[in-house]
């Protein structure tokens, strides 16, 4: 032992045994689990009279228990920090689990992005429904004045408007014999709508009809512009008998020998 | 008469300053420590998720598909019918609009969920075909710019892809932006383009 005098609670070196200020005191021994006895117990010994030398151990009073000596009797023992420690973070990272579950199906379910509301502005050149029509191309111009009056065809309604999906269509026959051979089938909306207009002409190539026919199509479809009249009346004629295609002034013509025929309608 | 002295406050129930802390203060630092930690979780997987999908360009509608955020699909049909073109309402709330100009027609069909557009399948179909005119060009570039109407850049980036992918007469698929483009160069004749969003 050190020469310097212990401390109230100090324990012996070999930890058995703790200063009370006046002597060395055993440290209580944790208690062993009792185990059921082997034999039956022996008799009680006779009684005898305590000590003098060794009275029966009290408890030493509680300021002056060592650390971690307190008997159990006393009860629960306090948890230490770091046991508070373990405790908290252990709380925490539970109660993280369902919360950042809980967070994460939120924002994947309750937050949406944002986008432009209004679709973007249209382009000078979008595809609008006042295309669908030949400019200045009436069904009165074409049938009326050109096929009926002028060449003597008869036109009568048809079922359907194939070609442009337009409203109505007139199927207008060459007079006599020509009913074979040629007519004119017209596709509209109403008499100042006309989407769709094409000349057949069954002829062998080279006959004069055909070119005649095609050349007067070109001059009717743009008969109210004078300054594009004559360039597709031309285009007609020369075209006659051949594969071909023109745009002229937001019109396309198209020449085709099978079947031969000449059509025109708005390009786009 | 005296009075008998009431015991101070707490007599008896001081903590043990040698035994660290008392079963009730830990069990109710862990409590805290639980509310912290699921309130803060919480609020981090809500701000960090949220985030993210307030950052993307598309939005949840359904279950296996994404639609265009904020742009209902009524607000595109007003705008092609004031054009002209004529629009119907088809099985499953789909819509088409269709436009024939001449032999040349044009249609899209929107598949909407919930008043979004969830897939947009856009053809422009001429017989006759030779070229494709700006008309067909400005019809397909609007259409696949209405996811991003209001960025430049990446409108910018589609019309080029279309553009390159006409003038090759290539039939191709992209990713722009999240979405998915798939489009089909049938020499002028057809030209078709589908656009969607992409799960991830």
């Amino acid at each position: 032992m050190s020469g310097h005098a212990p401390r109230i609670g100090e324990r012996s070196p070999d930890g058995l045994s703790w200063w009370d200020g006046t002597a060395w005191r055993s440290v209580p021994q944790p208690a062993a689990a009792p185990a059921p006895p082997p034999f039956p117990p022996p008799l009680a010994p006779p009684p005898m009279s305590p000590s003098p030398q060794f009275p029966p151990p009290s408890p030493p009073a509680p300021h002056l228990m060592p650390p971690g000596a307190a008997p159990r009797a006393k009860g629960r023992r306090r948890p230490g920090k770091v046991v508070a420690v373990l405790i908290a973070v252990s709380a925490l990272l539970l109660g993280a689990c369902p919360g950042g579950t809980a967070g994460v199906l939120a924002g994947y379910l309750w937050v949406e992005p944002t986008g432009p509301t209004t679709p973007p502005a249209m382009a000078a050149d979008f595809p609008h429904g006042d295309q669908r029509y030949l400019p200045g191309v009436t069904v009165r111009a074409l049938a009326d004045d050109w096929l009926k009056k002028e060449n003597s065809y008869t036109c009568a309604a048809a079922a359907k408007a194939e070609a442009s999906g337009a409203k109505q269509r007139l199927d207008c026959e060459g007079p006599g014999e020509l009913s074979l051979e040629v007519s004119v089938h017209i596709e509209y909306d109403d008499d100042t709508h006309v989407r769709y207009v094409a000349a057949f002409c069954r002829f062998d190539p080279g006959a004069n009809y055909c070119r005649s026919l095609f050349s007067g199509f070109g001059y009717k479809v743009f008969e109210d512009k004078p300054e594009l009249r004559q360039q597709a009346q031309d285009w007609g004629a020369k075209n006659v008998d051949s594969d071909n295609v023109t745009t002229i002034g937001g019109v396309t013509l198209l020449v085709s020998l099978k079947p031969h025929h000449i059509r025109a309608m708005p390009a786009s | 008469m005296t009075t008998e002295p009431t015991p101070p406050v707490g007599a008896g129930t001081a903590p043990d300053r040698r035994g660290g802390l008392s079963w009730r203060r830990v069990l109710l630092v862990g409590a805290v420590a639980a509310v912290v930690g699921l309130a803060g979780a919480g609020i981090a997987g809500y701000l960090v998720i949220g985030g993210q999908e307030k950052a993307r360009t598309s939005a949840n509608c359904g279950t296996l598909q994404r639609c265009i955020p904020s742009l209902k699909a009524a607000t595109v049909v007003d705008a092609l019918t004031q054009r002209g073109h004529e629009c119907a309402e088809q099985e499953q709330g789909a819509r088409v609009c269709t436009l024939a100009i001449g032999e040349t027609k044009y249609q899209a069909l929107l598949a909407v969920w919930d008043g979004l557009i969830a897939d947009m399948n856009v053809s422009v179909w001429s017989p006759e075909g030779r070229e494709v005119t700006p008309g067909r060009l400005a019809y397909l570039f609007w259409f696949a710019a209405l996811p991003y109407g209001d960025d430049p850049t990446l409108v910018g980036q589609i019309e080029g892809w279309i553009t390159e992918k006409v003038e090759k007469l290539e039939s191709a698929q992209a990713t722009i932006g999240g979405y998915r483009y798939e489009i089909t160069v049938e020499e002028a004749r057809n030209l078709e383009i589908r656009v969607m969003a992409e799960l991830r």
